[in-house]
């Protein structure tokens, strides 16, 4: 669902598998703070836990703008 | 406006539910005690041309019941007898409303629309309680088929007949009485249809101890197949003794570093999966103990449990927890108007008939027996037909 939407929203994202690989696995529970729950997603400095669709499409606005800069 | 009265009575649920309606409305009205056989209620008779209550009239217009004030209002009639502005667009008068995506929506969604009924699918998420496994054996044509392919394969058929859907979508309220059926969304929109399909499955059952609500998805979950792999080199527990919580030991014996599993009572899983896990070094089990509470800041850190023979505490280190202690249905938005079981499951006929008219009910939500795909899709076929035969016999 995350994919899908990122997709549509043509924002282009690096995608992760945490169950095949350990090193991102650790990065994800580090930078959530621990979290052990599919899909992390991380956008400029915000890092999500869980997609909520609202959320993301916020987090999404500091990419417009570092465009623009 | 024009004057609105209304015959009740004390103690008459559709009288409360008729006022509540005109109130929410800031429509006014004028209330006459209609006791059966007083005064009141003959004039009513007169007036109303009928003895049940209770009876609303618009001037001297009887509109009849409180059913019929809902009809009123889904046509819009309603504001043109009381002399108002026509409401802003209205929802299109739906023949069915699914509420549920899993295999007994998506099914009954296939159906309805064959029945070229004006459906609508109303749902969280699209494939329910079948996403939470990996693989599905023996569907009928795939001796095995893994879940995300089956479910695009259900998504895709049910796109072919075109059926209209809100996905993501919470319902928050359903008023099932009336003629017209009304779905309220998290987001306060309205829909109206003249049936409800209820298809809304079950979830899993929480412990109820403090830190599970607070640390869910940090490190505290309900789903080993989606969640075990992330729990790669930790030490994690498992709760629960049945075959779903040894299912979630086997998961996390390839992964974990250690696994602790804590029933409430001995382990009633089958014995061949029983086996697997008493003989795993990795695993250390306690029957008979209660989970009192899981600790962490922020991310699961332990848990307390205590012996229930012995009263002795002991606290676990782990990094999270998998809670496999079964499932509740969800019933909730409908147990105060349709029947339900001692375990909270719809209780529905042969025909997924809920005994309030035009409402029906099909797979894990209801007390049919045998929890399972093909199951859940054969009773979403005849909950979709029996809507249908429904609105046929209505006309």
């Amino acid at each position: 669902m995350a994919k899908e939407f990122l997709s549509q929203k043509g924002v282009p994202y690096t995608l992760y598998d945490v169950t095949k690989d350990k090193a991102a696995l650790e990065e994800m529970r580090k930078i959530s703070g621990g979290a052990l729950r599919v899909p992390v997603i991380a956008v400029c400095n915000e890092v999500m836990v869980g997609f909520d669709r609202d959320r993301v499409e916020q987090s999404l606005r500091c990419l417009n703008h570092s465009s623009e800069v | 406006m024009a004057n609105v009265t209304i015959y009740s009575t004390d103690g008459c649920p559709f009288c409360v539910k008729a006022k509540t309606f005109l109130a929410e409305r800031g429509i006014s009205f004028e209330e006459i005690e209609a006791a059966p056989g007083s005064r009141a209620w003959n004039e009513m008779r007169e007036k109303a041309g009928s003895s049940s209550i209770p009876q609303i009239l618009v001037g001297d217009d009887p509109i009849g019941g409180y059913s019929d004030l809902v009809s009123l209002e889904a046509t819009g009639e309603l504001s043109q007898k009381l002399g108002l502005a026509k409401p802003g667009p209205v929802s299109p008068l739906y023949d069915v409303i699914i509420i549920g995506g899993g295999p007994a929506g998506l099914s009954a969604a296939i159906y309805a629309a064959r029945k070229v009924l004006k459906t609508l699918l109303v749902s969280k998420d699209i494939g329910g309680q079948v996403t939470w496994t990996y693989d599905v054996d023996n569907y009928l044509g795939f001796s095995q088929i893994e879940t995300a392919d089956l479910i695009a394969k259900f998504e895709e058929h049910v796109q072919k007949y075109g059926v209209e859907k809100l996905v993501e979508v919470e319902v928050k309220a359903l008023e099932l009485t009336g003629k017209i059926k009304k779905v309220v969304t998290g987001k306060g929109e309205t829909y109206l249809a003249k049936t409800i399909i209820i298809a809304t499955g079950k979830r899993p059952r929480p412990l109820g101890v403090p830190g599970e609500k607070e640390l869910i998805g940090m490190g505290v979950t309900y789903c080993s197949t989606c969640d075990a792999p992330l729990f790669a080199d930790l030490d994690v527990a498992v709760a629960g003794g049945g075959n779903s919580a040894l299912e979630a030991v086997i998961d996390l014996m390839k992964v974990a570093r250690k696994v602790y599993m804590v029933s409430l009572t001995p382990l009633t899983g089958d014995q061949i999966l029983q086996d697997k896990v008493v003989s795993s070094p990795k695993v250390e089990v306690f029957t008979e103990h209660e989970i009192l509470r899981i600790v962490g800041d922020s991310a699961v850190e332990g848990l307390e449990i205590k012996s229930l023979s012995t009263g002795e505490a002991k606290r676990l280190s782990v990094a999270g927890i998998i809670i496999e202690i079964g499932l509740l249905p969800n019933s909730g938005l409908v147990v105060d108007t349709v029947q339900t079981n001692r375990v909270g499951e719809i209780v529905i006929d042969s025909r997924c008939g809920t005994g309030v008219s035009g409402v029906f009910a099909c797979g894990d939500v209801t007390d049919v027996p045998f929890k399972q795909v093909i199951v859940a899709a054969g009773e979403g076929a005849k909950a979709a037909l029996s809507a249908y035969d429904y609105i046929i016999n209505q006309r």
